[in-house]
């Protein structure tokens, strides 16, 4: 996190304290909060309460009624690996910023002598689209039946706003970016001077979609990309596997790679390393290549780009219809999505899914056969040892057991006793003391 | 008692029996039968035993004296505590008494033991009948009272208030036997919905006794 820290006072966001009340008592009952907003918000920027457009839990927002709303995304280390912040003020920057700094908070600061923060987390304020926020508010909650009416945006909100401080505020800082939020997922119609609205959720997938596609420009988080779209559309590598063998027990043949696509759908996929390091050198002895088989990477390029864009779009689209849009949303745009006329079409993708589950049971299923013929392999060698080992120390306790009782009442152990009532059950306790004799 | 707690073995070896023998408190030495055999067997046919324990003792010492070669040796034997319960073992009149050579008892057991794992022993005005029914057949073996003027030994006497029919684990029977060897004669007494008892008369009125739950319910 010290990378986070220097961009923390040197990147062009400034640093803020949450609240100035805190930074100015110099000592710190609970540590303070520390968040990087976005430079030159102006300063009717407000901190509101709003409901999150997934679940309608409130969450904090920053809302500038030029730069558009953010949320804060938290930044925090993991537990196990504690560390803290040091602020300190700008030392190269001269003088001068730290005085601005001073003047600013109107007193000398904490932070303008450095400030060691223990918790090393922050929030960090990403931009948000406001049309998120009004989409549960615009949008009715079940398929509308019939054609929707054109309203007038203060009609639209006039509810909304009237028990919620935190939304007016936007309603009334921001209603040019509120008509232009509305406008992207609304159809529109110019009614004298005032514009109506109706919501269109054809518009609001369009939009959604263009926001996919911008993702997909930037592309994917690497973990994310790792785990969503190569993991997904990787080819089961067991059955390539079997196919190496046989092919050990064939012949060096240059064509092997034919051998190895299983259904033929498209060549290049089923590879994974080995079998692309087969086919680099079709000369050397496939026995070799068999060794080398516990390699089980897969090399990207091995699915069609055109799939993994495929499945790139569909990871982003479902991400943002899960953490972005009410449930019941998110159904209804789904379902659109399925459509024909939907913006794009996931049928390949879903089709070459399917085929990759089948093929991975079926990898599977062989896998379990195969474990099952070598039942002893050599790990099992291991475990039997041990397993010997430990019999042998079960029998020896068991000896030193037995060392102790005679050979009649170890026999007397294997008596049927069923129906015999217990000696207790005849003869009472004697009292306290001992018996007699 | 026995591990699964159906039978248990008494032994009362009186004062008289000892000489001498002093005994300043009543106590109960808890003392491992395994070990008592391994010392016992360290003893000769003729040797005298003295058995001794101190007050508030950890182990019991044992001596064997030889009085033809003035041998003496000496063991002590480990205590252990004994968490069994004691069971007192009231005096019961019991509604059949069978005396008998043990050695008959004996060989009765061993046979029917041999078709069978319980016996079912009646004993009527008749006589007394011990019968099992195994996989292979049933058997039994019938008993009445019997004389024998020049060997006493041999006399088989049944007393019976009521007649009386149980049923017990043979191989319990069996092991009881082992102690024929300390008496020519066994006395079993029956009761219905008591434990059998099986008694080895040792010299004056002490004596080995042995309880046996009787098997209740559905098996023979």
């Amino acid at each position: 996190m010290a990378i986070a820290t220097r961009s923390g006072v040197n990147s062009p966001v400034k640093n803020h304290s949450k609240d100035t009340s805190t930074a100015e008592s110099n000592t710190q009952r609970e540590p303070l909060r520390h968040f990087i907003l976005p430079r030159d918000i102006s300063d009717s920027s407000r901190f509101l309460l709003l409901s999150h457009p997934r679940d309608s839990t409130v969450e904090r927002f920053l809302f500038c009624p030029e730069r558009g709303l953010f949320q804060f995304t938290k930044v925090h280390t993991p537990s196990i690996d504690p560390r803290s912040l040091l602020f300190s003020p700008a030392g190269c920057d001269g003088p001068d910023s730290a005085k601005t700094l001073d003047d600013n908070n109107r007193a000398e600061q904490p932070v303008s002598r450095g400030y060691i923060s223990k918790s090393a987390g922050f929030f960090v304020a990403t931009p948000f689209d406001l049309a998120f926020i009004l989409l549960p508010l615009v949008m009715p909650a079940k398929a509308p039946s019939g054609k929707m009416l054109f309203q007038p945006i203060d009609d639209i909100f006039e509810q909304h706003i009237q028990g919620d401080k935190h939304l007016r505020y936007i309603y009334t800082h921001g209603r040019s970016m509120i008509e232009e939020a509305m406008s992207s997922f609304c159809d529109t119609l110019e009614a004298g001077d005032e514009q109506m609205y109706r919501p269109n959720e054809e518009k609001t997938l369009r939009m959604i979609m263009q926001k996919v596609d911008k993702t997909m420009q930037k592309g994917l988080p690497g973990s994310l990309e790792e785990k969503f779209v190569t993991r997904a559309l990787e080819t089961p590598v067991m059955s390539v596997k079997r196919e190496d063998t046989i092919m050990s027990t064939v012949s060096i043949t240059p064509t092997n790679s034919g051998l190895a696509t299983p259904d033929g759908e498209s060549p290049s996929e089923s590879f994974d390393s080995q079998s692309t390091a087969a086919s680099s050198a079709p000369s050397t002895i496939l026995s070799e290549v068999s060794t080398a088989s516990s390699v089980s990477t897969v090399i990207p390029e091995a699915v069609p780009q055109a799939l993994r864009d495929l499945k790139k779009r569909k990871t982003v689209l479902d991400f943002i219809l899960a953490s972005y849009l009410p449930a019941s949303l998110a159904d209804r745009l789904r379902k659109r999505v399925l459509e024909k006329d939907s913006p794009v079409n996931f049928t390949p993708l879903e089709e070459h899914l399917s085929s990759l589950a089948e093929m991975r049971a079926q990898a599977l299923a062989s896998r379990s056969i195969g474990d099952f013929s070598r039942k002893r392999g050599p790990d099992d060698e291991e475990i039997s040892d041990l397993r010997a080992e430990k019999k042998r120390k079960q029998e020896e306790e068991d000896k030193k057991k037995n060392l102790g009782e005679s050979r009649g009442v170890r026999d007397l152990k294997k008596v049927n006793v069923t129906g015999m009532k217990k000696m207790s059950d005849f003869f009472a306790k004697k009292p306290v003391a001992k018996a007699k004799g | 008692m026995d591990n699964s707690h159906v039978a248990l073995v008494s032994m009362m070896l009186k004062a008289e029996m000892f000489s001498p023998y002093r005994c300043d408190r009543n106590i109960a030495l808890g003392i491992n039968l395994n070990s008592l055999t391994k010392v016992l067997r360290a003893a000769q046919n003729e040797d005298i035993l003295t058995l001794k324990a101190e007050d508030a003792p950890d182990v019991v010492n044992l001596v064997f004296e030889s009085s033809e070669t003035d041998r003496l040796s000496e063991y002590d034997i480990k205590l252990m505590d004994i968490d069994q319960e004691h069971l007192g073992i009231p005096d019961t009149e019991y509604a059949a008494t069978i005396e008998m050579p043990s050695a008959e008892f004996q060989r009765i057991c061993r046979d029917l033991m041999a078709m069978s794992e319980s016996v079912s022993i009646e004993a009527s005005k008749d006589g007394v009948r011990f019968a099992c029914q195994g996989d292979i057949g049933s058997g039994s073996v019938t008993l009445r009272q019997h004389k024998n003027i020049d060997k006493p030994d041999q006399d088989v006497t049944i007393n019976l208030s009521e007649p009386v029919s149980l049923t017990f684990s043979l191989k319990y029977l069996v092991n009881f036997c082992k102690a024929s060897g300390l008496s020519s004669r066994v006395k079993l007494c029956l009761s219905q919905e008591v434990p059998l008892l099986v008694e080895y008369g040792l010299s004056g009125s002490s004596y080995l006794r042995f309880y046996l739950a009787p098997k209740i319910g559905d098996d023979e």
